[in-house]
């Protein structure tokens, strides 16, 4: 994408185009990502909408038909889906809340920049291990992350499943409910936030050593009957889809 | 019939008694007594023990025990940590020290909370700011504690269920590794 270049401070410049909003929504969306220019990862820039050139993202109004999102996953460029019921990769509902915003434009950057391979910030994992759904690569965070990553649907519980043992980016995937590149960009984010350790995944038919035997929990947990807490959650009222 | 229980503990006023009663399908019985600790501004406080109930396919039975909050009733913490499924503590921002308040209860249910799983809820945040969220993460990742950290208003239902989820999902991930 010709737009994508890296600013003095060595942030990238990502383009945004607006379709489909009304005016007043336009005006109001562009003062927010204003506003939020010190707080994203990236820097965002809006350009007209055209057909000469195509943007890193495009914001639409969630009315807009689904043939736009196959025709941008082809090129390659993310779609933000604003609206009252939009349920999509990125979304956002009206009214739109800032802290939202941020978190929606530092995925969505992050995982333009990862389409792009062009992360110059690239840690001492390459860019590209961990954070395509075919790595193996089993990642888990250090400590609960700050706000700013939580904002996201889905991403509480995301965050939760990675206090475990560890994960998969297609664990997480399987277990979250969520696509995968929600899942993808999640990670990216944490991992340029130097919250995750990243170790390489086991063998599936690992036979556990002797040590790891004794260490197993003596508690309730480790006696649970099988489907125990999908009848807690029949009980609780809570789908075995909730998003947290 | 099957019986399997889930603690709530933390501060005195932190709303252990209306957590469990959003979520129980009976009234929650407490032991509560009229408050005559000065530095606590409630007319009750609750010194044994909160108790709901959620009835599970089959029969089983899901039991929420609200401990008391204050130390000298730890001897009551361990008693009801025995066979329990996790643990969710709720800080109350307004006390003078919340961090002291939540190692306490990491220390009181240290136990628990390595066996089986922990969800720390920081409430009134809306008002006393501070210390933030990311100030009680680093705290628990020093003591090296992770768990989920949420801002959180127990008087809203669909808030206790999601830390009850919250706990649920650590619960699996941990039950499948046993």
């Amino acid at each position: 994408m010709d737009t994508l270049r890296t600013t003095d401070f060595g942030r990238r410049t990502l383009s945004y185009s607006l379709e489909g909003l009304s005016a007043r929504e336009e005006m109001l969306f562009k003062s927010l990502v204003r506003l939020l220019d010190h707080l994203t990862f990236q820097k965002w820039e809006h350009r007209p909408a055209s057909a000469d050139y195509r943007v890193d993202l495009l914001v639409v109004a969630e009315w807009y038909p689904p043939t736009i999102f196959q025709h941008a996953h082809t090129v390659g460029q993310s779609i933000l889906s604003i609206g009252k019921g939009a349920e999509r990769d990125f979304y956002l509902s009206w009214p739109v809340q800032p802290l939202r915003l941020q978190a929606e434009l530092n995925r969505i950057g992050s995982f333009a920049i990862m389409q792009q391979r062009l992360d110059p910030q690239a840690p001492t994992v390459p860019i590209q291990s961990g954070i395509d759904g075919e790595s193996e690569d089993v990642f888990r965070l250090q400590q609960w992350p700050p706000s700013k990553y939580l904002a996201g649907v889905g991403c509480v519980r995301l965050a939760t499943l990675l206090t475990g043992t560890g994960m998969t980016i297609k664990q997480l995937q399987h277990r979250s409910a969520l696509s995968l590149s929600v899942c993808r960009s999640f990670v990216l984010d944490l991992r340029q936030g130097q919250l995750l350790t990243i170790t390489a995944a086991e063998p599936p038919t690992r036979v556990p050593e002797p040590h790891q035997l004794l260490n197993l929990p003596s508690s309730a947990v480790a006696f649970a009957k099988p489907g125990l807490f999908a009848q807690i959650r029949a009980g609780l009222g809570i789908k075995s889809s909730h998003i947290a | 019939m099957a019986e399997h229980k889930i603690l709530f503990s933390g501060t005195t006023g932190a709303g252990k008694t209306t957590a469990i009663g959003k979520v129980s399908e009976i009234p929650p019985m407490s032991t509560d007594v009229r408050n005559t600790d000065s530095g606590l501004s409630k007319e009750m406080t609750t010194v044994g023990m909160d108790y709901g109930e959620v009835t599970l396919d089959g029969g089983d039975k899901l039991r929420l025990y609200g401990t008391p909050g204050q130390k000298r009733f730890d001897f009551m913490w361990k008693i009801l940590s025995k066979g329990a499924l996790g643990l969710i503590i709720l800080i109350d921002n307004r006390q003078p020290d919340p961090l002291a308040d939540l190692d306490m209860y990491v220390d009181g249910f240290a136990q628990l909370i390595k066996d089986t799983a922990c969800v720390v809820a920081v409430g009134r945040m809306e008002t006393h700011a501070t210390p933030d969220l990311e100030q009680f993460s680093n705290h628990l990742a020093a003591r090296g504690v992770l768990c989920p950290v949420l801002a959180a208003d127990v008087r809203d239902g669909a808030q206790v269920t999601q830390l009850l989820e919250l706990l649920l999902l650590q619960l699996e991930m941990k039950s499948e590794m046993s």
